[in-house]
Parts: structure tokens; C-alpha cells; sequence
């Protein structure tokens, strides 16, 4: 029994983690398999062309009154109304999804896309991929948290971390929860050879000395990622160390609250060797930059940027929280010595230096990370085994 | 009303600003021009002890002889006012909430208030930069009250968190929100976990973000058995005496009561070289380290809690520099002559 027709929806079309993950998912269904897929993104944003490029794709809410209803709705929903919002979300969602009937499977992706199940016409199956952990699912509406618990057939966590949370904190049935740790498209990543040119010219404008060692840190400008404790690091790691060491973070809006935070926690720390990028088109070509790759989040299931460093080469420092401890200890023993108890800044410091200060502790941790992510995160690898879980599930 | 002065603050929660408030109006109420009205912008716990000493309203319609605003978040107030009548702002922000204040706020403390006091030095520096005339600047430091702790109410305290003889507390005070650096709390106590002895707790009100945050990072380091987020308190003092050390994580404080106030009950502070804490660590009333090095500070508390001499230095120079500096008697006399003096010569407008 197989799959004939899928429904995926994505909350957004960001260059962010769930939805990139979605995306290689989608490609290789539609490449590898006769089921035939359509997208359906909530929010729009710059992914939508790469989901056009592998799928059928309907984007909500592109005439303006339903973007005006939409607009009415949250605006409800914001002020605390459990009920008024809805006649609106029926007048703006069951026209727009009335079409997409006949589904075998439908396929939420995160959290963010459950709210739209109950306007969707019914479908065989549904599945929904969760990719967030406590603090994301805890300031979801209570209806979302309900619907979580009662709307899908079968939920894939994206880690051990995220599955733990489902069966033991929301009381998701264990046999339902399927766990399937992230996955990227390794081969760009793997294969990637550095400009030498584009490269010398990147550090010259962050001026960036050939000996200078440069921690990466790379997402959204927010509390869950962690920017705070990147500049903590930071400053830790100049504090313990006198040789030139650069802290980069690659993406987020500069121009937000969290933002104008970061840039007074900046100025407060005198931590000018810290730099914020903002987001970047081509990250690939800033990640290149990076020697260490530091992941600070405060929660963080299992970050994509992860498993794209790792195959890039570079090593990986984290707390012991969220899904990435996962990675790291799974890859080998001295991939796992990035991983330090949740906010011990100066054990991460310490662990970070020791990766820039020992060539040897460095290439071995590098090719742990590297050859484990290719022989279990890849696309090729894990999307057929996911697949192979639903098509279980539609049977 | 008519005549008399018209208080204008921005809320009456037991939070630093509004306390300085209501202890400068209780110490110079017989100086200062009659009647007292406070038109409180947001209810709070101290209502109840403003409406002893003067009329609470939300109201504050008509025309008083001077107007005092506490707090430059309640600045875009005056607007509302005629405009010959004279007004002071008192500033207790610094460069993160001036920088949040609204156009009409910033607008109020450049050109209606006659008087603008700032609470330090580094407030001056920021009211400065925001384009507050110098010649209208008056410091007015924030008075701190003596706290009176009992033995009974301090027992009751480390009874309440269950400590026994040989356990130590490790205390941090304020809103628990970013300005503040409850994030940075967390770390702190992850440093000093260590210590099977200490026991941490932060007592001051939460928000409701900010509490999943604090409650999320305090589970993922492993510190729910240690850390305790106590909440709003009627009276921090015994609170103050209870505790071994004081934390101050703060990011922004132009000048922080709490130190004195812990202080004054024997306790010592350990925080980050920043705003008016940064002051103290340079004169030895409290131990300070470059923000935001965490693991500094948790060494600095150590040092506090394992040095008994030189945690008694420590108290005895903030103590010093509070008599010297924070005097309610001496503060509420500047106060009332601030205030008398607008209301005798009033407001020529443009």
C-alpha cells in the first residue's frame, strides 16, 4: 500500500529549520516515489519558490480579503476572544482549503500549522511533525495544545528531547510517537569548496586576521536561540584565552526589540570581537567562515544549522539541553566533549578553546560529526525512512 | 483641585521608583504645598499607604501650584496640564527605558518640565544625551529608608524555605524581567550549585513570558530543587536579613536601593559593574565584576560568603555611603525645597 496523494503544510516558508526540513522531504517524496504531493503554506515567504519548484503549492490568504479576515482574526485572538475569532476563520479558511480534498495523508508541519486541521476537508491519516519543545509548546493558545493531543493519528518527534516531551509531559500514546531526528541535504554542504577569493574578502570586511579563529552562531534574533548566551560566551571565551578569536552569528532581523537588547548587551560587555550579521542569502558562504560552531539556544529540538555545520567539517559546542547533546554523543567521543551542562559557560568556554587550541581533538571531533550526519541525516537516508513510517500508517 | 500639589506616578508597585515616592512624601508632607493629590497611571500595593497621606485619584483634573511626576515613564502626562503651571520629573530610568519612552514623553522632559531630577549621575549623563538642558537638571538621589528586620520575621523567612542552621542564602530582589538580569540570575546559581550549602531565591514579581523562560532555563540547569522564584513580598527586609549574599544581575540600575537596604541588615552585595552598582564596587560598598561574566560573579559571591571580613567591610562601606548619600531626612528636605520652590515662582510659557 502506498501513498497516492499527500498534503504537507508548512506554517511559513522561512529559511528556518521546519520548514527546510519539509522541504527536502517533499523534494525526495516527489523525486523518489509515485505519491503525489501538495504544498500548502500558511505565511509566505522566500522558501515558496523551492516548494514550487518540487510540488503543487497554494499559498493562504494571497487575496486581500482574506488577508483581511485573517488580519480580524488574530487580532481577536490577540485581545483574549476564545470565540468571536472563529465565524472569521471559517469565512477566511474553508473557501480557500475547500479544494484540497482527497488526501490520503495530511501532513502538519510544526506546531504553527495545526490551527488550520479543523478547516481542512477530512482526510484518511493525519500526522503532525513536531519540531518544538516545552517553552514553544507551552505558549501555544489551549486550544492548539488540545488539538495537538486529539487532531493527529500520529505525531513524529524531530528528537529524543521532542518525543520525551510528547509522551511524558503532554501524555501523547508512546507507540504513536514516532521519533525521526532532523535532516538536511548533505551533499552541498559535504562538497563545498571554499572560495579563496570570496573568503579573504569576507574577512577583510569583518576584518578578520588570518589567525583569528572564528564560533558561529547562526538563527533567529530571539530568547530561544540563545543570542544572549552567545555574547556570554563570547565574553567568557576572550576572558580565558589570548588568542584573537571572532564570534559571528549569521541571520535574524537587526531591527527588532531583541535586537536593540542584544545591542545594549553588546555595548554594556565592550564585546566588540561579537558581531551579528543579520540574515544573510547565501548563509553557506558566511558558514564557511566558521571553525567552531556554537549552539547557545535556550531550547532547540534538533537545529538544521547544526547538521549543516557538522558535514561542513566544523566541530560543535552546546549545553546539555534540547536535542542537539543527541547528535554529538551519537557522532563519537570526542564530537561528545562539545557538550557541557546547560549554562556552564565556562566549561562551554573551556571546550571551545580546547577545539581551536588542539589540531588533533579538532579533526577528530570534525570527521565524528561529519561522517555521522551523512550516514544518518541525510536525506537519502532518513526521508525513507520517514516515508516508510507513514505509508505504514495510511495502510 | 485647586492649588496644592499634584502628584503624577506611573504605577504603585512595591518596585524601587514608587517606594522612593511614597517614603519622600511621607518625610516632607508637612512642607509641602497643600493639598496632596496623586493620580496614580496603574494601581499597585502602595495605593493603600499613598491614600494615608494624600488623595489617591485617576483623575487629577484642574490646576495645581507645581506638579511632581514620579518616573520619566508618566512624562508625556504633563501634556494634559496647563501650561503655566510648574512641573518636576523625577528620573529614576536610565539608557534602556529612556530609550523605550514615547516621543511625547521625551518630548515633556526637553522642553515643559521646569525641573527634571535625575537619581545619579549616570541618569544625568543619558538625560544629556537625550537633549534635557543642563541648566534644568537637578540630582536628587533616591532616599533609602532604614529596614527594620526582626529576628522572628527573618527566622520565618529561612523557615518558609526550610533551611537549617547550615545552609546559606543566596538572595536576588527586583522584577524578575530582562532589565533586571533574571536570565543572568539562573547561570549565577548553575555556578554556584556547587555548594551543597546555598540555596537561592529571587523574590520580586514575574511575568508571565519571562516566568516560562526562568522556569524553563531553571528545570534545563537542573535547579528546580534550588532555586526558589518567590514573588511579590509585602517586606523585603527580612527577606534582606535572611540572606548570606545579595545578587545584583542587573544590566541597567542608575541607582539601586536594594544594596543599601541589605546593607543596613548586615547583608552584603555581589553584582555586575554597571549604572549606580558599578559606583559602589569602585568605593568597596559592594563587589562587583565586568557584565555579563557570570562565573565572575559567582566567584565574587564566594568570595563574600567564604570572607567574613571582607563581607563586613563590604557592608559597613555601603552602610556609610547610604548615611552619607541616601539620607531620608536629608533627601526629603531637597525634595520639598524643589517642589516650593516651582510653586513660589511658577511657570512663565511661551
Amino acid at each position: 500500500m502506498t501513498i497516492r496523494r499527500l498534503l504537507a503544510v508548512s506554517h511559513e516558508a522561512t529559511l528556518t529549520g521546519a520548514p527546510m526540513n519539509l522541504l527536502h522531504l517533499v523534494r525526495w517524496i516527489s523525486e523518489e516515489t509515485s505519491t503525489e504531493v501538495h504544498v500548502l503554506i500558511l505565511r509566505d515567504g522566500p522558501l515558496r519558490h523551492r516548494f514550487e519548484e518540487v510540488a503543487e503549492t497554494t499559498v493562504l490568504d494571497t487575496s486581500p480579503i482574506s488577508a483581511a479576515l485573517g488580519t480580524v482574526q488574530q487580532g481577536l485572538r490577540h485581545l483574549g476572544s476564545s470565540r468571536a475569532w472563529k465565524p472569521f476563520a471559517e469565512l477566511r479558511l474553508r473557501p480557500q482549503l475547500r479544494s484540497l480534498s482527497g488526501f490520503d495523508l495530511v501532513y502538519l508541519n510544526s506546531l504553527g500549522s495545526l490551527s488550520l486541521l479543523p478547516y481542512l476537508p477530512e482526510a484518511r491519516h493525519v500526522a503532525c511533525h513536531v519540531h518544538e519543545l516545552q517553552v514553544a509548546l507551552t505558549t501555544q493558545p489551549d486550544d492548539l495544545q488540545d488539538l495537538l493531543r486529539t487532531g493527529p493519528d500520529v505525531w513524529i518527534a524531530a528528537s529524543h528531547a521532542v518525543r520525551n516531551m510528547l509522551v511524558d509531559e503532554t501524555g501523547l500514546p508512546a507507540d504513536r510517537v514516532l521519533l525521526h531526528h532532523e535532516f538536511i541535504d548533505t551533499a552541498p554542504f559535504v562538497h563545498h569548496r571554499t572560495d579563496a577569493r570570496r573568503a579573504n574578502r569576507m574577512r577583510r570586511e569583518l576584518q578578520l586576521h588570518p589567525e583569528t579563529a572564528v564560533v558561529m552562531g547562526a538563527g533567529t534574533i530571539d530568547w530561544r536561540k540563545g543570542t544572549d548566551l552567545f555574547i556570554q560566551l563570547g565574553t567568557e571565551v576572550r576572558r580565558r584565552t589570548r588568542h584573537p578569536v571572532r564570534f559571528l552569528w549569521v541571520g535574524g532581523d537587526l531591527t527588532g526589540v531583541d535586537a536593540q537588547r542584544l545591542h545594549s548587551d553588546l555595548t554594556r560587555a565592550d564585546a566588540d570581537h561579537v558581531t551579528f550579521l543579520g540574515t544573510k542569502p547565501e548563509p553557506l558562504e558566511w558558514f564557511e567562515l566558521a571553525d567552531v560552531f556554537a549552539l547557545t539556544s535556550h531550547e532547540d529540538p534538533y537545529p538544521l544549522v547544526c547538521l549543516e555545520h557538522a558535514a561542513m567539517g566544523h566541530p560543535i559546542v552546546t549545553y546539555r539541553n534540547g536535542g542537539m547533546p543527541e547528535l554529538l554523543e551519537a557522532a563519537g567521543p570526542e564530537a561528545a566533549l562539545g557538550v557541557v551542562d546547560f549554562l556552564d559557560v565556562g566549561a562551554l568556554a573551556e571546550r571551545t578553546i580546547a577545539l581551536l587550541d588542539s589540531e588533533t581533538l579538532y579533526q577528530q571531533a570534525a570527521a565524528q560529526l561529519r561522517a555521522h550526519v551523512i550516514a544518518e541525516h541525510d536525506v537519502a537516508v532518513a526521508a525513507p525512512q520517514l516515508y516508510e513510517d507513514l505509508t505504514r500508517l495510511s495502510s | 483641585m485647586t492649588g496644592g500639589l499634584l502628584v503624577i506616578a506611573h504605577e504603585a508597585t512595591r518596585t524601587g521608583s514608587p517606594a522612593v515616592l511614597l517614603r519622600l512624601l511621607m518625610a516632607a508632607r508637612d512642607r509641602l504645598p497643600e493639598p496632596i493629590v496623586v493620580r496614580l497611571l496603574a494601581d499597585g500595593p502602595l495605593a493603600e499607604d499613598l491614600r494615608a497621606i494624600a488623595t489617591v485619584t485617576s483623575d487629577g483634573s484642574g490646576r495645581p501650584d507645581v506638579v511632581l511626576v514620579n518616573s520619566a515613564l508618566a512624562a508625556g502626562e504633563l501634556w494634559r496640564l496647563p501650561k503655566d503651571v510648574p512641573a518636576a520629573v523625577y528620573v529614576h530610568e536610565q539608557a534602556i527605558a529612556l530609550g523605550e519612552l514615547d516621543d511625547s514623553a521625551l518630548l515633556a522632559l526637553r522642553e515643559r518640565a521646569d525641573v527634571v531630577l535625575s537619581v545619579s549621575e549616570a541618569t544625568t549623563a543619558d538625560l544629556l544625551e537625550l537633549g534635557v538642558a543642563r541648566s534644568r537638571i537637578q540630582s536628587l538621589r533616591p532616599a533609602v529608608q532604614r529596614p527594620q528586620p526582626t529576628d522572628a520575621a527573618t527566622d520565618a523567612v529561612r523557615a518558609l524555605l526550610g533551611l537549617s542552621d547550615d545552609q546559606r542564602l543566596v538572595l536576588a530582589c527586583g522584577v524578575a524581567a530582562w532589565r533586571k538580569g533574571a536570565d543572568l540570575f539562573v547561570p549565577t546559581c548553575a555556578r554556584l550549585a556547587e555548594h551543597d550549602d546555598l540555596v537561592f531565591a529571587w523574590v520580586g514579581q514575574r511575568h508571565r513570558t519571562e516566568r516560562r523562560r526562568l522556569d524553563h532555563d531553571t528545570r534545563a540547569a537542573g535547579l528546580d530543587e534550588r532555586v526558589c522564584w518567590i514573588g511579590e513580598v509585602d517586606d523585603t527586609s527580612n527577606w534582606l536579613a535572611a540572606a548570606d549574599v545579595l545578587l545584583m544581575c542587573s544590566r541597567e540600575d542608575p541607582q539601586p536601593l536594594v544594596p543599601f537596604e541589605a546593607a543596613y541588615c548586615g547583608t552584603p552585595t555581589a553584582g555586575f559593574d554597571v549604572g549606580g552598582l558599578g559606583s559602589m564596587g569602585r568605593t568597596g560598598a559592594a563587589v562587583t565584576v565586568p557584565f555579563p561574566d557570570v562565573a565572575g560573579l559567582a566567584t565574587a559571591a564566594e568570595s563574600l560568603l567564604d570572607d567574613t571580613a571582607l563581607a563586613r567591610a563590604t557592608v559597613d562601606a555601603a552602610a556609610a555611603l547610604a548615611d552619607r548619600h541616601h539620607d531620608l531626612t536629608i533627601v526629603a528636605a531637597e525634595f520639598a525645597a524643589v517642589l516650593n520652590g516651582l510653586a513660589a515662582v511658577g511657570r512663565t510659557t511661551e
